[in-house]
């Protein structure tokens, strides 16, 4: 776009006759239509967003887990006392 | 290389990114230097205890401290990597490869932060094959985790590991290959554009690609979305629960049986097994009479005559352009425990220098010579399949190796008629005569034996220079 509006001004320098209208067309299309384009993109933000949404999700999963390991570690320390004895 | 005059140190070329140090070469040997600002994580690494376990484990590469050696200085510390047989890269790996290679990231991502450290980063060419196990081997990788904030590697984790591995499993085995062109990993959104419709429906793959590359392109000019990420504070287990997630997304990753042309390659060949165990036996006398330490087999397949390098003491990497043949091979030496390194490559368009100035990843010529090359099977291929003059083959194995064992086929074998069959002979020169009057440019013919009950013929060279 920025190199567009460059040639633009260029363009008023020189002898309007000389430009075909066909390319005055084109150029005016594509300076309408054109979506605007940004040097800098930040791919980070959206990263972390979605990266904070999934892992809220599978905490839940997660502590449901470590708790069922937790309990499962008690009763298995029970029973091996209770064979032990 | 990058040479630097001031200490006569050689910097490895692909080491520039990290401020926090970088490998160099001094007489030839492996070094690395953490600069003042990587000294702090590095004594984390080292004093908390984590360093000795994932050394004890395997999972990270061990080191000797150098503080002593004459080029180390106040404000750095250098320490001494034990040095790896060989650098591959993840676009040279089969899918269980790189799937390994994500699965040992995130057991280390969550050794890590039971030590209150966090990986910084989560390239996949920070792991490497080593006696036919993934290892990770930057030690520069870690730092200090502090709670509430969030896995800075998340998104290299997904291009890196992630996008290839479901683009290969629910794409295309060839996709591997695609990392080539995309060095730091697949562009999500690419990876969400070429994976099919059905992957919406996956969970793993919806949330991890489909839905992260939605949120990249939906916040990357928002100033509402700098807002909402300020706020987030990840707690220990919601880092816990992503690294769990991933485990499960890269768990849930399977490759479907494939079938390719070279994937039974072994039972499908044209030898009587009188032919076959003479070959082996020759490739054996071959082998031992060289010793070679290092070894390349080009072509080879599933490996199997790899194994004879291998069992007679050499490290052997065994070369193949079929990503399911490299699959089989990859999964076989694992079960059995066998060291051989079973890498992708097309040898009509092999590796080239990638990266930075062309020089952060390295051509398969570049990370040569070896002591020997064996191309066992290969040469109709390249001459007639592929058109490439037997000069031209003699001349670029020349520049891989010292040795050569080679077999060459004539074209009464019913592999090559085969080939022969659908297009014009235009092969002139393709005889035994032409063969060795090629060869003979850039090598010495050490030894010559037809191979039993077949039209085959194993030579054994070393190149002139």
């Amino acid at each position: 776009m920025v190199s567009l509006q460059i040639n633009l001004r260029e363009d008023k320098k020189m002898n309007r006759n000389t430009i075909p209208e066909i390319l005055v067309i084109v150029m005016l299309v594509t300076v309408i239509f054109v979506e605007p384009t940004y040097a800098y993109l930040d791919p980070v933000t959206g990263s972390i967003i979605i990266q904070s949404l999934i892992a809220g999700i599978a905490v839940v999963g997660y502590i449901i887990k470590k708790r069922w390991y937790q309990l499962k570690n008690i009763f298995s320390k029970k029973k091996d006392d209770n064979d032990g004895k | 290389m990058m040479a630097n005059s001031k200490k006569d140190i050689q910097q490895l070329s692909s080491s520039f990114r990290d401020p926090e140090g970088f490998l160099f070469r001094k007489n030839g040997i492996l070094y690395r230097k953490i600069n003042q600002v990587g000294i702090k994580n590095y004594k984390i690494l080292m004093s908390s205890g984590l360093y000795d376990n994932l050394t004890k484990k395997e999972y990270l590469v061990s080191h000797e401290d150098v503080q002593s050696a004459d080029f180390t200085d106040h404000c750095s510390i250098v320490i001494k990597p034990r040095e790896l047989d060989f650098v591959s890269y993840p676009y040279e790996w089969c899918f269980s490869q790189l799937k390994d290679a994500a699965l040992l990231t995130l057991k280390i991502m969550r050794e890590s932060i039971s030590y209150g450290i966090i990986l910084k980063d989560a390239s996949a060419y920070n792991i490497q094959f080593q006696d036919g196990k993934p290892l990770f081997i930057d030690t520069g990788s870690f730092e200090e985790y502090f709670e509430g904030s969030v896995w800075k590697g998340y998104n290299q984790f997904c291009r890196h590991f992630l996008a290839p591995l479901s683009l290969i499993a629910m794409g295309d085995v060839r996709l591997c290959t695609l990392s080539k062109q995309h060095i730091d990993g697949i562009p999500l959104d690419f990876a969400s554009k070429l994976l099919p419709l059905s992957s919406w429906l996956k969970y793993s793959i919806f949330a991890h690609i489909h839905l992260h590359a939605k949120a990249q392109k939906r916040f990357e000019h928002s100033k509402d979305g700098i807002k909402r990420k300020n706020k987030i504070n990840m707690s220990r287990n919601k880092i816990l629960g992503l690294i769990d997630s991933l485990v499960s997304a890269i768990n849930s990753i399977n490759l479907k049986e494939i079938k390719t042309e070279w994937c039974d390659y072994y039972n499908n060949t044209n030898y009587s097994d009188i032919g076959f165990k003479h070959k082996s036996e020759l490739i054996e006398k071959f082998i031992t009479k060289i010793n070679p330490k290092t070894v390349w087999d080009l072509g080879g397949n599933n490996g199997y005559f790899s194994q004879i390098a291998i069992n007679c003491g050499a490290s052997v990497i065994c070369w193949d352009i079929d990503p399911v043949a490299v699959e089989k091979n990859y999964r076989n030496s694992k079960m059995t425990q066998c060291k051989i390194l079973p890498l992708l490559i097309d040898l009509t368009n092999p590796s080239p220098n990638l990266g930075w100035a062309h020089k952060e990843r390295l051509s398969l010529q570049d990370r040569g010579p070896v002591d020997m090359i064996m191309a066992l099977g290969l040469i109709h291929h390249l001459a007639i399949s592929n058109n490439v003059p037997l000069v031209a083959i003699a001349e670029y194995f020349s520049k891989l190796s010292k040795f050569l064992i080679i077999e060459f086929i004539a074209k009464n074998d019913s592999k090559i008629e085969y080939l022969l069959s659908t297009r014009e002979d235009i092969f002139n020169d393709y005889h035994i005569d032409g063969f060795i009057k090629a060869f003979n440019l850039y090598y010495d013919e050490i030894d010559r034996i037809n191979i039993n009950d077949t039209s085959r013929t194993l030579f054994l060279m070393s190149a002139k220079k």
